[in-house]
């Protein structure tokens, strides 16, 4: 297993669409209390649709490259279509195997994504 | 005993043969004594405890009985009916909290436990009252006993406080703390969590002054599903029990029952019986090496891996780091039970366990990249989430080492922090 291929470090070290935006439609943040990972999510919709996303990350290189990878495949997608996003959708997305522990990891990003959405 | 051949006796080296294993606070290894022990039994003795009166159940009962008496020795209780046997550390400590606590402890009394403690010696404490207070930690990751007084009240019914930090490796001057709890409150009842302890060094229980000991199989060579709670007698004859059924009682009608005497009266059920008898061989396995080897030779090796961890550029490592040379006298050697004057080079007031961050970079990204090259750590808070709060950081990455761990596996640990750095630095 390699976990730190090249395009996760990349995302890890350049993490895409990092910050914050203002005048945001929803706001959010959650941690994983068990690794002290944290991200805060915001967001701007037009209408039924992402129209941007910007996020601040504190955490290992899994959480970071998913959300950072996250960020560009949620613009432009629709509330539904996110909602609808699981485990298969960030597995792919990365492109890498991850074990249990891993995982939670992973899906920080889109777990804390959707509560945003949710509000 | 040598180091080498320690080694080859334990069959997972053999089958992981690239495998630099230094997670044993969390489980340790178990030797071929210890796993042949266990299958012969079910392989040959096979039978319940305490009831056939065929000589196969009858033998079954007098090797189970057998290991009470050698726990008690190995811990130097006065009776063998102070061995309670418990599923590990973590029930031990809840069948104090519910049979003793739950009795003796109303709303308005105290709990005193420290900012070092395992979960498991914090949660069931928490659960059964919440005046609980907390011993402070250091910077160099000692108790901060000259707040003991003040901790201390009239209220105060039970300080459970661990014996070695499992984050930490600081090893607590328990009975000095115990003998100055007692001179403050001598109703107090003092528990000492012996999980990180019983399989490093030679405990005993009158030398500390403690009224209960927990600890577990799992982490001295045993099985897991085992563990023991060790109390003192009079403590146990007035605890009230708490799993009811069969083989705690000694008759029942149909109105009500009562209970068997101790220590039968805590072990209802059928009992992980040859987990017992693998306990009873994990003890022959120590014994043989001797605990005051192990401790000292451990320590050692801890001075050896503090002096090589520190060299790591951007490492932080939590606790003590203070060295101290073997001389007459030295703490080392107290605690160790050995014969002071030889010239060696020793770890202070801390066992093999040693926790650390990388600079910029997470514990689980160094413990995953330790762990695809072998070397097995463990990263998170390590069930100790207050002290991680204390610490100031939410995980750490934790390398912990037992009888079987050799200066090889320190440097293959430092070469590996090496690589965690090369892969995970910014250098894009
Ligand atoms: C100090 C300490 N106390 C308690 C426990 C709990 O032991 P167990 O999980 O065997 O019940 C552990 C082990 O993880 C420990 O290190």
């Amino acid at each position: 297993m390699n976990l730190y291929r090249q395009n996760i470090l990349d995302h890890y070290h350049h993490p895409r669409n990092a910050g914050e935006l203002k005048d945001v439609d929803c706001k959010i943040s959650l941690d994983n209390p068990l690794c002290g990972d944290l991200i805060a999510v915001t967001v701007k919709l037009s209408g039924d649709q992402i129209k941007a996303i910007k996020y601040q990350a504190i955490g290992c290189a899994v959480s970071i490259a998913a959300m950072s990878m996250l960020s560009e495949k949620a613009k432009d997608q629709s509330v539904a279509e996110v909602q609808s996003w699981g485990e298969k959708e960030i597995l792919e997305m990365l492109g890498i195997e991850v074990s249990a522990t891993r995982l939670k990891c992973a899906m920080l990003g889109l777990r804390t994504l959707q509560k945003c959405l949710n509000k | 005993m040598q180091l080498k051949t320690i080694k080859t006796q334990f069959p997972i080296f053999k089958h992981q043969p690239r495998l630099v294993y230094l997670d044993n606070a969390a489980t340790s290894q178990k030797p071929a004594m210890v796993i042949n022990r266990i299958k012969d039994f079910y392989e040959k003795e096979n039978a319940a405890v305490h009831r056939g009166i065929y000589p196969l159940s009858e033998n079954a009962t007098a090797e189970f009985e057998a290991v009470r008496d050698k726990v008690a020795r190995f811990i130097g209780a006065e009776t063998s009916k102070e061995i309670i046997f418990t599923s590990g550390t973590t029930e031990s400590i809840n069948l104090v909290a519910s049979g003793w606590g739950r009795k003796n402890i109303g709303p308005e009394d105290e709990i005193v436990v420290t900012e070092m403690e395992h979960h498991a010696n914090f949660v069931p404490w928490q659960e059964l009252n919440s005046n609980l207070k907390f011993i402070p930690v250091d910077d160099n990751g000692q108790l901060q006993l000259d707040q003991l007084a003040k901790l201390l009240t009239k209220k105060t019914k039970l300080v459970a406080l661990t014996y070695i930090s499992n984050v930490l490796g600081t090893i607590n001057p328990v009975r000095e703390i115990i003998n100055q709890i007692k001179r403050i409150n001598p109703k107090c009842l003092v528990l000492v969590d012996g999980a990180q302890a019983v399989p490093h060094l030679p405990v005993n229980v009158q030398e500390l002054g403690c009224d209960f000991l927990a600890f577990s199989a799992h982490k001295m060579l045993g099985p897991t599903g085992v563990g023991v709670l060790w109390g003192r007698a009079e403590i146990l004859e007035a605890m009230e029990p708490v799993k009811f059924g069969g083989g705690m009682i000694s008759r029942v009608e149909r109105g009500r029952a009562i209970w068997a005497s101790v220590p039968a009266k805590f072990e209802g059920g059928t009992p992980n019986i040859a987990g017992v008898i693998g306990l009873g061989a994990a003890i022959d396995f120590l014994n043989n090496v001797g605990l005051a080897n192990i401790c000292q030779q451990e320590a050692q090796l801890t001075a050896y891996a503090l002096e090589k961890l520190q060299a790591i550029d951007g490492i932080v490592i939590y606790g003590s780091q203070e060295l101290e040379s073997c001389g007459c006298k030295c703490g080392r050697c107290q605690i160790c039970k050995l014969e002071c004057g030889r010239e060696l080079k020793l770890c202070k007031n801390r066992l093999g366990i040693i926790s650390f961050n990388i600079k910029g970079i997470h514990a689980h990204d160094v413990a995953q990249v330790l762990g695809d090259a072998g070397i097995a750590v463990r990263a998170g808070h390590h069930c100790a989430m207050p002290l991680h709060q204390q610490l100031g950081v939410p995980a750490s990455v934790r390398m912990s080492m037992y009888l079987y761990n050799s200066r090889e596996d320190v440097d293959l640990l430092a070469e590996g922090i090496g690589k965690v750095q090369k892969v995970l630095k910014n250098n894009q």
